[in-house]
């Protein structure tokens, strides 16, 4: 599992057709838009790979001026640490 | 916010996801994302980030410890490790996170014998004398014990159990006939080992070991508790003080169990 | 991982992207993410570990189990679990489920030494068969048997037992209740002539003094414990006693505890019993009306080998004949055993010994004993359970709130499965032994037999099955629903080469590739708690159903299933002889599924939908695969040995209402549950006048049974210095083949290590967390020092928890058994520990 929470930068003017193209990506959510343009993001993915994907996504669309990663978590979907006997 | 991880394997899962993670975003997102990554871990690092037993102030640790990394090399778990480049703990200085790896106490204590330099306190023989942190338990709305469960982990690994931690016994009045058993960590006797943290079941720890400053409160000198005077007195701080006695009904007999007020210790 | 983790994190994500920009997410939307999933279908169930039966609530998403709750209106836990029941949740989906059949095989055909392959039911039990068939045309039923479990649902043991000794005519089953209860089973039998506690949890609610002979409630079954500190916080005057051989958690609250030197509770026992009488405390009316005096053989051996020198040694080995004596010579015997003597032997402070009889011997308080298995893994577990009744029967403290003598289980259905379907090797149905042959003419009856099918002699019980199998003489064997490889003492010299013998073949059914799995022949995997119907039995005789709440992951069945389904692989002529089968010719040709279960009486339930009040529809497996009602079906047959058969006091109410109900405390008349038994006014078979009535006695007398101190099997000698005592701890459950499957539980207690006192520790040179070994006369196992924490040994012994496959303190543990109750002594043997 590979969860992201970031903010993607937008022009005010250009928010909508961001927030648009963002949720038509697979695994990612907004959040909310601000009247300044930043978009608060989830990304949940199965790995890091889809992750990764998602991300080069974000650049192509038209409109975002930058993104930043504030939060990730990764783990297996098992349990870590898990006795195998 | 993130854990630190808590398992080798998930931690190289985390830095080959980062490694891609910075390739992927690239161009205009790169510097951003490499900010946002050192601004987290700014921010998470140095409440759980503790010194080995022995390590004094921090400022008079930093001053005599020369990085040598020894403490590391002689410390027989995979506790102690030295700080790296884009932590928030001063590059090559040991340091320990409870959740991943908790200290173990060792009797002979080999990482303050191994110190070349005293930073770590050779004076320190006793482990139980060893001063890393403070437990703290920080959520009570999600910790098992307070909600009536029986969990008490916690207090169960903790190798001076029944001193720095004890269940204080209170009846649960949901249910009406359970007890609740609530850690209770005392500061005299807790050394910070962080045993507590590391095995706490709940996915984030409700118990965690702080360094102690940040972990303890203090008391305001100009307040004496009365009862603690008076015990360590061993009678009354003031002496000649005359009680008379009660006027009381004569003819009623006389119940020595229906005392007034509260009772306990 | 279930969804609702998912959306937390992204909640948390979310929420820090936002705090990053500086600004806020609005709460609503918050909550959204965070909120209560309502999509989740929640149902009853009961706790899969101790013998307490915690209530549970089962959340069930997309065939799934994604949550659980304890049942805020169960009346044994309210809404409370321990920290395992915390985690029922996770136990069902380790990664390493076993979900197809695996056979050990070279060049594709079956080889004992060969490696596991998987293969198909049809194959597996094709090869199984052959087996079993071969073994009983060369060896007769005696050479096929079974070991079943405590952990099995009701219907379950009933089937295995009813396929064992009805069908295979091989008495050769046993539970590893064994291990576990039946010394307790003896005491009671003995006693009162009937199964279980006569009192319920209600006692824990209503008693002055508790206390503890050999239980650490307080690790051990935690829910009770919270409920007796609860009584000892808020009742005036509550005081604890702890008896135990080492200092562990319970003696937190302890106001007397008592660290005994092993093996000598049996003389504190007889000491309170003495001081009671010398002290004319005794309840001088209750004895003329409701007790018999008696004392019991001695010198009985320790359930060795026959060829073991201290078998041989044994004057009356085995023997369980007690014989009527007066209250003078009962109070002669007995009298041996005085304040100091008794402080000498144990090593208690008289004092604290005193304060202990005289809470007994004190008409004015209500006194609960509790014990497990430190009484019950004892080789006079028999005896020293029976020594607790003398002492509640000569105070006529039993039967009533408050005052009881209450032998606590450790497995879910020890109580439901193993005791009250009779799953041991000498029991049928309802308190039934297949020595009686009145009891076996009943058994035959109501399962259509003809008279004869069920064989007189009790089979081979838990521990004499490893010995028989390492003899070469039970040859074909099935392990059900426990991980005996790593649970069954002297695993070196008995368990695994019984299992390896090449004469054998060996089965094991599990969710999980356990110890005893790994050692077996032919791996079968299984649905286990709530991927079938299910029913448990605790403690305080409560009975509790659940519904199937999600499907088996792949090929995996019950073990009902597995049981019903092998059935169909025999024809009654090739496991039944000719004149057996001339009594009741209209069965000759039949395959035993059809003579055990589709026999117009088993299956007399139809298929139906099964739905719960609020109109959710569950899935029922077995009766899809059958046809039949199979659970209803079965547990309706085994009704007629507790309402029909010819021992009283078994009724339990209809299968519905148990599937209505938050479990019900037999028996069951009238619609009404039985709390305290034998009194009248609580217990319908009581009548009016009679005040008290043991009627699984003829005479409705209770036994107060005099036993004297036995030695030990073994004792520390110069060669091995230590006592070794092994147990539990709380994080983890009986072998861990599913709590240690839980991350967070393995986190929260890794591995297994040895606790020891500091000063032995030093002596023999060995610091803290230091690697060393654990030598018996058996074998050798490796482990870590703790010198803290949670137990604390006296000097001379050291405990060890049993819990951790990959340090196997079966290795080196005795097989000594109570020679009355076949149990194994798991508390006392002799070790040494040298640095590693």
């Amino acid at each position: 599992m590979s969860i992201t929470g970031l903010i993607i930068h937008t022009a005010p003017k250009n928010a909508a057709s961001v927030q648009q193209a963002v949720e038509a990506l697979e695994g990612t959510e907004v959040h909310k838009v601000t009247h300044d343009g930043r978009m608060i993001v989830t990304v949940d993915n199965e790995d890091d790979g889809k992750a990764t994907q998602t991300f080069d996504a974000f650049r192509s669309i038209a409109g975002v001026l930058s993104t930043s990663l504030v939060y990730t978590h990764f783990e297996d979907d098992y349990g870590v640490g898990e006795h195998q006997s | 916010m993130g854990e630190p991880s808590t398992s080798p394997a998930s931690a190289q899962s985390r830095r080959r996801f980062l490694a891609n993670m910075a390739r992927a975003a690239g161009g205009v997102g790169a510097l951003s994302l490499v900010v946002g990554l050192f601004a987290r871990q700014a921010q998470s690092l140095p409440a759980q980030a503790l010194r080995p037993p022995g390590a004094g102030p921090e400022a008079d640790f930093l001053a005599s410890c020369i990085r040598c990394g020894l403490c590391v090399r002689d410390c027989p778990y995979p506790t102690l490790s030295l700080a790296d480049i884009g932590q928030d703990v001063p590059v090559g200085t040991p340091y320990f996170v409870a959740r991943r790896a908790p200290c173990e106490m060792c009797d002979d204590i080999p990482c303050v014998k191994a110190c070349p330099t005293g930073a770590l306190d050779p004076n320190l023989t006793k482990i139980d004398d060893a001063d890393m942190g403070l437990a703290v338990l920080v959520d009570e709305e999600t910790c098992l014990n307070l909600l009536g469960l029986r969990c008490d982990v916690c207090y169960r690994v903790c190798p001076v159990i029944d001193e720095a931690i004890t269940l204080e016994r209170h009846h649960n009045e949901r249910t009406g006939k359970h007890a609740m058993f609530i850690p209770t960590v005392h500061s005299d006797k807790c050394t910070g080992c962080g045993k507590c943290e590391r095995s706490c079941v709940l996915e984030t720890a409700a118990i965690r070991v702080f360094p102690r400053h940040l972990a303890k409160g203090r008391i305001g000198e100009h307040y004496r508790l009365g009862w603690v005077e008076k015990e360590n007195n061993g009678q009354s701080l003031i002496q000649g003080i005359v009680d008379l006695p009660d006027r009381m009904p004569q003819n009623l007999p006389f119940n020595p169990g229906a005392t007034l007020g509260g009772k306990g210790k | 991982m279930s969804i609702s983790r998912r959306d937390f994190i992204k909640t948390q994500a979310a929420i820090a992207a936002a705090t990053a920009a500086g600004t806020t997410l609005s709460g609503a939307k918050i909550a959204e993410a965070q909120a209560h999933d309502d999509t989740i279908r929640w149902d009853k169930g009961a706790c899969r570990f101790c013998g307490t039966g915690c209530g549970v609530l089962v959340g069930t998403k997309q065939g799934r189990i994604v949550a659980t709750q304890g049942d805020p209106d169960a009346p044994v836990n309210k809404g409370l679990n321990c920290i395992k029941g915390y985690f029922l949740s996770k136990i069902m989906y380790g990664k390493d489920r076993l979900t197809k059949p695996l056979l050990r095989k070279t060049k594709g055909v079956y080889d004992k030494e060969g490696q596991f392959e998987e293969v198909s039911w049809d194959e597996a039990f094709d090869v199984m068969a052959d087996k079993w068939k071969e073994a009983i045309k060369k060896k007769g039923p005696t050479s096929v048997g079974m070991f079943g479990s405590g952990q099995w649902t009701i219907w379950e043991g009933y089937a295995a037992s009813k396929f064992m000794k009805g069908g295979m005519r091989s008495n050769n089953i046993d539970p590893n209740a064994r291990h576990c209860m039946a010394s307790a089973v003896g005491a009671f039998m003995r006693a009162f002539g009937i199964d279980e506690p006569m009192g319920c949890y209600d006692d824990l609610e209503h008693a002055d003094v508790f206390v503890l002979w050999g239980a650490n409630m307080a690790e051990m079954h935690p829910i009770l414990w919270s409920r007796l500190t609860d009584t000892r916080l808020t009742r005036e005057g509550c005081e604890v006693h702890v008896m135990s051989t080492f200092e562990h958690r319970s003696f937190e609250l302890a106001d007397n505890g008592m660290v005994f030197t092993p093996q000598t509770d049996l003389a504190i026992a007889n000491y309170i019993a003495n001081y009671i009488i010398q002290n004319k405390a005794y309840n001088q009316d209750f004895i003329d009306k409701h007790v018999n005096f008696n004392a019991t053989t001695t010198d009985i051996g320790y359930g060795l080998r026959p060829e073991h020198p201290l078998q041989k040694a044994a004057k009356n080995p085995d023997k369980g004949k007690f014989d009527k004596v007066t209250f003078d010579e009962y109070a002669a015997m007995v009298a041996e055993y005085t304040l100091e003597k008794t402080s000498e032997m144990s090593g208690v402070p008289a004092e604290q010994l005193e304060r202990l009889a005289k809470a007994y011997a004190d008409p004015n308080k209500k006194v609960t004993s509790f014990w497990t298995m430190g009484f019950n893994q004892h080789t006079r577990g028999v005896w020293v359970n029976g020594l607790v009744y003398n002492i509640h029967l000569l105070m006529g403290k039993i039967s009533e709130p408050g005052n009881s003598p209450f032998s606590l289980t450790g497995q879910p259905s020890a109580c439901g499965t193993a005791r009250e379907v009779g799953t041991f090797a000498h029991r049928l149905p309802a308190d039934l032994v297949v020595m009686n042959e009145k009891h076996r003419d009943f058994a035959e009856k109501v399962w259509e037999l003809p008279k004869g099918t069920i064989p007189e002699k009790p089979g081979y019980h838990a521990v004499l099955q490893n010995r028989m199998l390492k003899d070469g003489k039970l040859n074909a064997y099935w392990v059900q629903c426990n991980n005996n490889m790593q649970a069954a003492a002297n695993m070196n010299e008995e368990t695994y080469p019984g299992y390896r013998n090449p004469e054998n073949f060996i089965t094991v059914s599990d969710p999980y590739p356990t110890v005893t799995a790994m050692a077996a022949d032919l791996i079968l995997p299984t649905a286990m708690w709530m991927e079938k119907e299910g029913a448990y039995g605790n403690a305080e005789r409560r009975t509790q159903f659940w519904r199937q709440q999600v499907d088996a992951p792949g090929e995996a069945k019950s073990d009902m299933w597995q049981v019903i389904e092998f059935s169909k692989r025999f024809k009654v002529e090739e496991v039944w002889p000719a004149d057996l089968i001339a009594l009741k010719p209209e069965l000759s040709g039949k395959t035993l599924y059809e003579v055990l279960f589709r026999n117009g009486h088993t299956d007399k339930f139809p298929l139906q939908e099964i739905t719960d009040n609020a109109g959710n529809v569950y899935n029922n497996s077995e009766s899809k695969d059958f046809g039949f009602y199979v659970q209803k079906g079965i547990f309706e047959e085994y009704r007629e040995f507790q309402w029909n058969g010819p021992k009283k006091g078994h009724e339990m109410a209809p299968f519905e209402a148990y599937h209505n109900a938050r479990g019900l405390r037999w028996p069951v008349l009238d619609g009404q549950e039985t709390l305290w038994r034998f009194r009248e006014g609580y217990d319908k078979h009581v009548k009016s006048g009679e005040g008290i009535n043991f009627y699984g006695k003829p005479d409705g007398r209770a036994a107060i049974i005099f036993a004297p101190f036995e030695p030990a099997a073994e004792s520390p000698d110069k060669e091995f210095d230590l006592w070794l005592s092994t147990g539990r701890v709380l994080e983890h459950w009986h072998s861990g083949s599913m709590t240690r499957r839980v991350p967070e539980l393995y986190r929260a207690y890794p591995d297994a290590k040895i606790y020891m006192h500091p000063e032995d520790a030093k002596e023999r040179k060995l610091k803290r967390g230091q690697e060393v070994k654990i030598q018996t006369r058996r074998g050798e196992v490796t482990s870590r020092v703790e010198t803290r924490g949670r137990n604390k040994p006296p000097r001379g012994l050291v405990f060890m928890p049993w819990f951790d496959a990959g340090q196997l303190v079966n290795k080196l543990t005795l097989d000594a058994t109570d020679p009355l109750s076949k149990e194994t002594d798991y508390k006392k043997c002799a070790c040494r520990v040298v640095r590693a």
